[in-house]
This record gives structure tokens, C-alpha cells and sequence, in this order.
């Protein structure tokens, strides 16, 4: 009976811990069962190749969540990279846009994580101040207007094909594997783990905290901006309100996939299935018929329950 | 000893006088910039904003965030205008928007105070709602702008001529004397300053919270039903990035986004700032993209001069022990 008890608690603290994540699985078996167009090929590659751009930026911002902080200016940095890409394309050529597009992203994220790290603004009042800012310069470049490329070589990258599966799983694949790698098995890594379990203690046994924040916004910042590029691949244009939602999907599909927003804690792995839960969720209702401001309505939920539930559950854990 | 004052009144108040020197330069450029009937104008364009930032402000000093409030301000405009278009009596249409507001504070207030969230989860759950409520307000009408069919009456007055300026004066002269005069305003502050020392002596700390995002959701409504009023309309998308100005005024102002400290007069002295600020840019020939930019760093650098002064006077402090010892 004494031995039970710790267990039931145990096991409450799992299912809450894993409530949406069980949830999304019931549903997904439920739309196997009763909707044919869910379970064919065509839909499991799209699927892949959906959730694979917002999935490039959603591991970066894992790292950023690992580390206690969180980043809202993802979502322009994409938009604003989707623009500088395509205008880079249409001028210098791919290559050298492809460059630019990435070291500009740095440069975004290395000013969010300066004055994070350095001067120690709270990361939500610097990356909102940035979030608008961003946008507000993509739109002042391109005046508002989508801007096309004809650009011979991105148009061949994006209709390259391996099967039925287009480049940017692959460069997610390699994401992954990257992140994953310099999470686990390098000392920079564990840093950041530390930075976000206990950032006074990190400090106090030498570790360069301030680096460590600094680097994990230019991190995101470069992801953010790649994952831009691959959209760009994809639809061959570049287009201010491209990504709005970015972030929003990225913090969810990082606290879904298990990684606590208090920081020190998750992984890359766990993310990985975070979005691809998400965007299983989003591609079965768009095939039950379910509008755009439902969809919307039932993002904004998703979001509040996964951080209600995280913050429960870390709330038990020090009880 | 003076020089050392001076500079300390140009580090607390280093923002406001970059925009007084902007003040000058358009005012020297443009001679109808400083007429009455201009400044007028701009009292009544930030009058909306600063309703929304009066109880943004409650919701900042008492230790949270509410960025939901832009979506209130949509969804409680088509509330109303709905409400008035199917034919119910005025007052009660004004109601349903009010009502609308506080019960999406209130859930603010009980998801936020249940789970003790400070400033960064507040930020996030109230992000969450924002998308909810945002997607709420697009319901009714599939997205679609909504006109009024409105006969001149008290809901047509509210955003007609000196009433919006009126309203917004009033309720923050109301709100400041709250604030500062009464129990509830300093149980506030306490809260703001230290949550757990305020609950173990004894304050209802969530019940005051939620109260908090209540008040906060009602203003937001108010501005939403202003706003409807004086173009008397309401479109769904209408407070899509709103709570940016909000908060722009709130920082620029002066309240400290670590709760525990503000005021409501300051807001108010924010939100006129950002709104000659605003007026100014426009006559300079400034496109309101570019304004964008500029206000994102502005509530960057309004942050953080607070911070750096706080680092710095706490360096004065420990130098001055250090030589008193």
C-alpha cells in the first residue's frame, strides 16, 4: 500500500506528462479507420514534406527552449529570409544568395541573443521588439508585394526528386542529425543543458553562460533563415507574411514532443515527433473539411493546453 | 553634484527626450504640426490605445502579461455591432462586448494564477489566447468586415468628437487613484514585487490576479466598442498587432515589465508620446512599414535603458559602500 502510492503518482504524472501526445496518436488511428485519403502514400509524402520546413526551425528552437529562453522573431526571420532569398537569386545567383540569406538569419538571431545573453533584456520584450521590426523591414523592401524568381537553378532544386521525396527532408534529415549530435555528445551541448537547468550554478562552476545564451539565438536565428530558403525552394517566391505562424508552431511542437518550457531538459528526438504530430493533426483536418479559422482556433488550443499541462506537471514534480 | 543630476535625468528619461527633439524638428519643418487642432487629433487617435494600456498596465505592475488584448478588441467590436445590427437595444450590445472581454480575462486569469505563471508564462498562455480569440472573431462573419446599421444614440457618441478623449482621461485618472490611494492597488504592487511573500502574508493572490486579467480583458473591450463606434463598423482583423502599440506605450512610459512598479499616468503620458511620435513620422513622409521597425526597437530600447540604469545604479550603490566602508 505505502509502495503504491509513489506509483499512482508516478503514473498520473506520466499521462499528464503525455495526455496530448496520447490524444494525437487515438486520433490519428481514428482517421487510419474511417478516411481512406489519410493513409495513402501520396499524403504520407506530403505530410513529410510539409512538416519538414517549420521542422528545420523547430529543433533550433528546442535548443532555445533547452536553454530557458524562448524566441518569438522566428516567424519574421522566415518571411524576411523567404524575400532576401528570392531577391538574392534573382541578382547574384543562388549560391551566394543562399550565403547571404544564412549569415543574415545569424545576424538577426546574434542580436536577439546580445541582448539576451549580454545585457540581460527578458527574451520576450526583446524577440516581440525584433519580431516587429523584421516584418516591418521585409515589407518596406518588397513594398508589400510578392516577388517571383525564375532563377533556373532553385527551380531545379525544388522539382529534384529522390522517389517521391523532394530535397528539404533531406536537409531536415541532416538537421536533425546535427543538432542531435551537438546536443549529446559535445561539451558546447551539455552547456546548454546546464545553462537552462540551473543558470546560477552553471555560471558558478565556469561554464560561459552568457556564450551559451548568445549562441543558441544565433542558432535559431540561422535555422530560421534556412528554413525560409527551403519555403522559398519549394514555392519559388519570397513574400513578407510567408511563416506568421512559425513560432507558435515551433514552441508547440517542442513542449508537445516533451521538452519542459522551464528549460534543462528534452531533446531534439522528442521534437521531431512533436511536429510530426502537429502536422498529422493539421493534414486530417484539413481532409475532414475543417475551415481556416478553425484550424486557427484549434492551434491556439493545442498551445494553451500542452503549456497548462507542462506547467502542472513540473508543478507536481517539485511537490 | 548638478552635473551628475543631469545626467541622471537624461538616462531615466532618455526616450522621451529623443521623441521632444523629434517634437521640435517636425514642429520647426512643419508649422502645423503644433496647432491645437492637430494635437487634438492625436489625443483622439491614441485614446483607444491608451484605454487597451491602462489595463495592460494593472496587468503589468501586478506581475503578468496579457497579449491578448488585440484580439479583444476585434471580437468585442463584431460582438457589439452584431448585437445592434440583429436588433438589440444599444446598452445591452455595449454589455455582451464588455462581457465578452472579462470572461476571456477571467480564463486568462484562472489558466495564469493556477499555475503561479510569472511574467514568461502569462506571455505564453495569453499568446495562446491570442490566437484563439483572434480566430473567435473571424466565426461570425467568415472574416468578412462588418458595417453597422446605426442610429445616433449613446453608442454612436462614444467615438464621436471629444467623447473617446474623455473616457480614456477619465477612467486613467479613476484607475491611477485606484492604484495608488486605495487597498487594492497596493495589495497590487505587493503582488507584482513578490508573489510568494504576498501570498504567505496572507492576500487572496489568485483571486487578485484573476481580477487583474479581468480588468484588463474589460478595458480591451472598451477600446474594441470605441473603435467600433467611430468608424461604426467592425472588422475582425482590426487589433491584429494592437497589443504592440499597447505595449510600446506601457514600456515607453515608464513601467517596469518585471512587475511592481508603474503607473497609470505614465502610460498615459506613453501613449500621447507614441502618438505625436506617430503623427510626426507621418508628416515627415514616413510610411507606416518603417514606423514598424522604428516602434519595435523603441519598446527594445525602452526596456533595456531601464535595465542598464538599474545595473549601473547598483554599481554606484556598491562603490559608494565600498568607499564608505
Amino acid at each position: 500500500m505505502i509502495q503504491s502510492l509513489p506509483d499512482k503518482k508516478k503514473i498520473v504524472t506520466f499521462m499528464l506528462e503525455n495526455a496530448v501526445s496520447v490524444f494525437l496518436v487515438g486520433f490519428i488511428i481514428f482517421m487510419v479507420f474511417t478516411k481512406r485519403s489519410f493513409s495513402t502514400w501520396d499524403n504520407i509524402v506530403n505530410i513529410i514534406n510539409e512538416s519538414s520546413i517549420y521542422g528545420i526551425a523547430a529543433c533550433a528552437m528546442t535548443v532555445v527552449i533547452i536553454s530557458g529562453e524562448f524566441d518569438l522573431s522566428a516567424s519574421s526571420v522566415f518571411g524576411w529570409s523567404t524575400v532576401l532569398f528570392t531577391l538574392c537569386c534573382n541578382t547574384i545567383g543562388i549560391v551566394g544568395a543562399f550565403f547571404i540569406t544564412l549569415a543574415c538569419g545569424a545576424l538577426f538571431g546574434a542580436f536577439n541573443g546580445y541582448l539576451v545573453a549580454k545585457i540581460r533584456i527578458p527574451a520576450f520584450v526583446v524577440t516581440l521588439g525584433t519580431m516587429i521590426s523584421i516584418k516591418g523591414l521585409a515589407y518596406v523592401v518588397t513594398k508589400a508585394q510578392p516577388i517571383n524568381t525564375t532563377n533556373a537553378t532553385l527551380r531545379a532544386i525544388g522539382n529534384f526528386h529522390i522517389g517521391d521525396i523532394s530535397i528539404i527532408p533531406i536537409v531536415y534529415l541532416a538537421v536533425i542529425l546535427l543538432f542531435f549530435w551537438f546536443l549529446r555528445y559535445t561539451k558546447f551541448g551539455r552547456d546548454i543543458y546546464a545553462t537552462g537547468g540551473n543558470y546560477e550554478v552553471a555560471r558558478l562552476s565556469g561554464i560561459n553562460v552568457v556564450f551559451s545564451k548568445f549562441m543558441v539565438f544565433t542558432m535559431l536565428g540561422a535555422a530560421a533563415a534556412l528554413a525560409g530558403m527551403m519555403y522559398g525552394v519549394r514555392i519559388k517566391a519570397g513574400w513578407a507574411p510567408y511563416g506568421q505562424d512559425l513560432s507558435l508552431y515551433c514552441i508547440t511542437a517542442t513542449i508537445i514532443g516533451g521538452t519542459s518550457l522551464l528549460g534543462g531538459n528534452g531533446g531534439v528526438h522528442k521534437t521531431v515527433i512533436g511536429v510530426l504530430l502537429l502536422a498529422v493533426l493539421f493534414n486530417a483536418l484539413t481532409l475532414l473539411g475543417v475551415s481556416g479559422s478553425m484550424q486557427k482556433f484549434i492551434r491556439g488550443l493545442v498551445l494553451i493546453t500542452v503549456i497548462m499541462l507542462d506547467a502542472v506537471v513540473v508543478k507536481r514534480q517539485r511537490e | 553634484m548638478n552635473q551628475k543630476k543631469v545626467i541622471d535625468i537624461v538616462r531615466n528619461n532618455g526616450i522621451i527626450l529623443v521623441i521632444l527633439l523629434l517634437i521640435i524638428i517636425t514642429s520647426i519643418i512643419e508649422r502645423n504640426f503644433l496647432t491645437f487642432n492637430n494635437l487634438l487629433n492625436v489625443l483622439r487617435q491614441v485614446s483607444v490605445v491608451g484605454i487597451v494600456a491602462c489595463g495592460m498596465t494593472y496587468c503589468i505592475i501586478g506581475g503578468a502579461f496579457d497579449l491578448s488584448v488585440g484580439s479583444v478588441v476585434s471580437l468585442s467590436g463584431v460582438i457589439t455591432i452584431l448585437s445592434i445590427n440583429a436588433g438589440t437595444n444599444e446598452y445591452m450590445a455595449i454589455l455582451y462586448g464588455l462581457l465578452a472581454g472579462v470572461a476571456i480575462g477571467i480564463v486568462n486569469g484562472i489558466l495564469i494564477s493556477s499555475i503561479d505563471g510569472r511574467t514568461g508564462e502569462a506571455f505564453i498562455v495569453t499568446y495562446g489566447m491570442q490566437v484563439v480569440v483572434a480566430a473567435i472573431a473571424l466565426f461570425p462573419s467568415n472574416g468578412l468586415f462588418i458595417s453597422g446599421r446605426i442610429s445616433p444614440g449613446f453608442f454612436k457618441s462614444m467615438g464621436q468628437g471629444v467623447m473617446p478623449i474623455v473616457i480614456f482621461l477619465c477612467l486613467a485618472a479613476f484607475m491611477e487613484f485606484v492604484l495608488v490611494k486605495t487597498k487594492y492597488g497596493r495589495k497590487m504592487v505587493f503582488i507584482g514585487s513578490n508573489l510568494h511573500v504576498a501570498k504567505m502574508s496572507g492576500i487572496n493572490v489568485k483571486f487578485n490576479r484573476i481580477t487583474f486579467f479581468a480588468i484588463s480583458g474589460l478595458l480591451a473591450s472598451l477600446g474594441g466598442i470605441v473603435l467600433c463606434s467611430r468608424v461604426t463598423s467592425s472588422n475582425p482583423t482590426v487589433g491584429l498587432n494592437f497589443e504592440m502599440d499597447v505595449i510600446a506605450a506601457v514600456v515607453v512610459g515608464g513601467t517596469q515589465l518585471s512587475g511592481g512598479k508603474g503607473s497609470v499616468l505614465r502610460t498615459v503620458m506613453g501613449a500621447v508620446i507614441i502618438g505625436i511620435m506617430g503623427n510626426a513620422l507621418n508628416i515627415l513622409g514616413i510610411t507606416a512599414y518603417h514606423q514598424q521597425i522604428v516602434k519595435g526597437l523603441l519598446i527594445i530600447v525602452a526596456v533595456g535603458m531601464d535595465i542598464l540604469n538599474k545595473q549601473i545604479k547598483l554599481r554606484e550603490m556598491a562603490h559608494d559602500t565600498v568607499f564608505a566602508g
